[in-house]
């Protein structure tokens, strides 16, 4: 199909060689910026970090700075992300549905995908609850885990029409895990060991390194933080899953 | 013979060229396409070069994730964690901004039955 039209009308090639100059810019000036940097002396925030993770008794660095060195910041992303998912059922939810594109969607989901949901769903939760609950052990955490066990009711969702989420109580968990981990940040500013926003007030041993219960309130935090990211994507699947189905029934 | 590859110039040289490679797919996919959806993919596309930069320039050959597991015992001759927290937070930050755009495209093509870029001509006059 494409054979008859000329190669040069396939590409903007006005676009394609604006790409080409602003790629090369962009290397001439990083290749001089990187070799300033890269062959300095590394002794950046970074390597503080790293000679004093012993004392968070985390095994993972990545989690150390992103609940409790950045745990503030880690606040605000999860903020946004409820942001984000309110705006998405604000989008759907609001009845703006005039001219929906006919799509059916009633059809039932084949016998491949039924089944092969019936295998992955408990091994997906599974694996979901286990990268949240390991996130101070071995990569991953709240984050990545949340999203699987979102992803597990996506498929069921999928795969049976009458599966819903419910809202009311998906905004009672995610109410639930934003508090809490509000709720923990302002214990650590209480209690006068640590007096300060998320510090770690539950015994961490460094003994205990590398052990399920250690690393005191990290791995607490992490899993309300997995909970409330598993309630907000969920809640955006469903939304807009809700929205297909609402506008073929108003087709039919 | 491919030890050469090791170093941490040619290593970091190889990274950056593949990202940016796949930067300015991206780039050139957000300025040619008109499809709506086609330029939250590209958008995409260049989140995930940056992504690739920002953790590979982070670490150089030899040095190790930034966690305690097999057999180690020290935090030493670790790649930096920082950029690597800020790249999963701005994962999350960039799924959550794409969730929101693409439902607004798909809640303007219900309303209007547009897709592309150039038809949008709703506020012109």
């Amino acid at each position: 199909m494409n054979r008859r039209i000329p190669l040069r009308k396939r590409f903007r090639v006005h676009t394609l060689l604006l790409i080409a100059l602003c790629g090369w810019l962009l290397m001439l000036h990083l290749t001089l910026l990187l070799n300033h940097g890269l062959n300095a002396p590394l002794n950046g925030v970074g390597d503080i970090y790293l000679s004093r993770n012993a004392e968070t008794a985390s095994a993972n660095a990545v989690t150390t700075v992103v609940v409790s060195y950045r745990g503030f910041d880690t606040l605000g992303e999860v903020t946004v992300l409820f942001l984000a998912a309110t705006g998405v059922g604000m989008l759907f939810a609001g009845g703006l549905g005039a001219t929906p594109a006919f799509r059916d969607r009633n059809s039932q989901p084949n016998e491949v995908m039924v089944t092969g949901t019936r295998l992955l769903f408990p091994t997906l939760l599974l694996l979901g609850i286990y990268i949240v609950l390991h996130g101070h052990l071995s990569p991953g955490g709240g984050f990545q885990g949340g999203v699987i066990v979102a992803t597990a009711f996506f498929l069921r969702m999928i795969a049976d029409s009458n599966f819903n989420l419910d809202h009311a109580q998906l905004g009672w968990v995610e109410s639930f895990a934003g508090s809490s981990f509000v709720l923990f940040g302002m214990l650590g500013l209480v209690f006068v060991t640590t007096a300060s926003f998320l510090g770690n007030f539950l015994p961490h041993p460094i003994a205990a390194m590398g052990q399920l219960v250690s690393a005191g309130v990290i791995p607490l935090i992490y899993l309300f933080v997995g909970i409330k990211v598993g309630a907000e994507v969920g809640a955006i699947f469903q939304d807009m899953l809700e929205s297909n189905s609402a506008s073929s029934a108003e087709e039919h | 013979m491919l030890n050469f590859l090791d170093t941490p110039a040619v290593l970091h040289s190889i990274y950056l060229i593949g990202s940016l490679i796949l930067f300015f797919i991206g780039l050139y996919g957000l300025l040619a396409k008109r499809h709506l959806l086609k330029i939250f993919v590209s958008i995409e596309i260049m989140e995930l070069a940056v992504y690739l930069i920002l953790i590979a320039i982070a670490t150089t050959s030899g040095e190790t994730a930034p966690i305690l597991s097999d057999g180690l015992t020290a935090f030493t001759g670790m790649s930096d964690p920082i950029p690597q927290a800020l790249t999963l937070t701005a994962i999350v930050i960039g799924v959550a901004v794409t969730a929101l755009g693409t439902s607004m495209a798909i809640q303007y093509h219900r309303l209007t039955g547009k897709v592309s870029v150039t038809e949008m001509t709703e506020l012109k006059d």
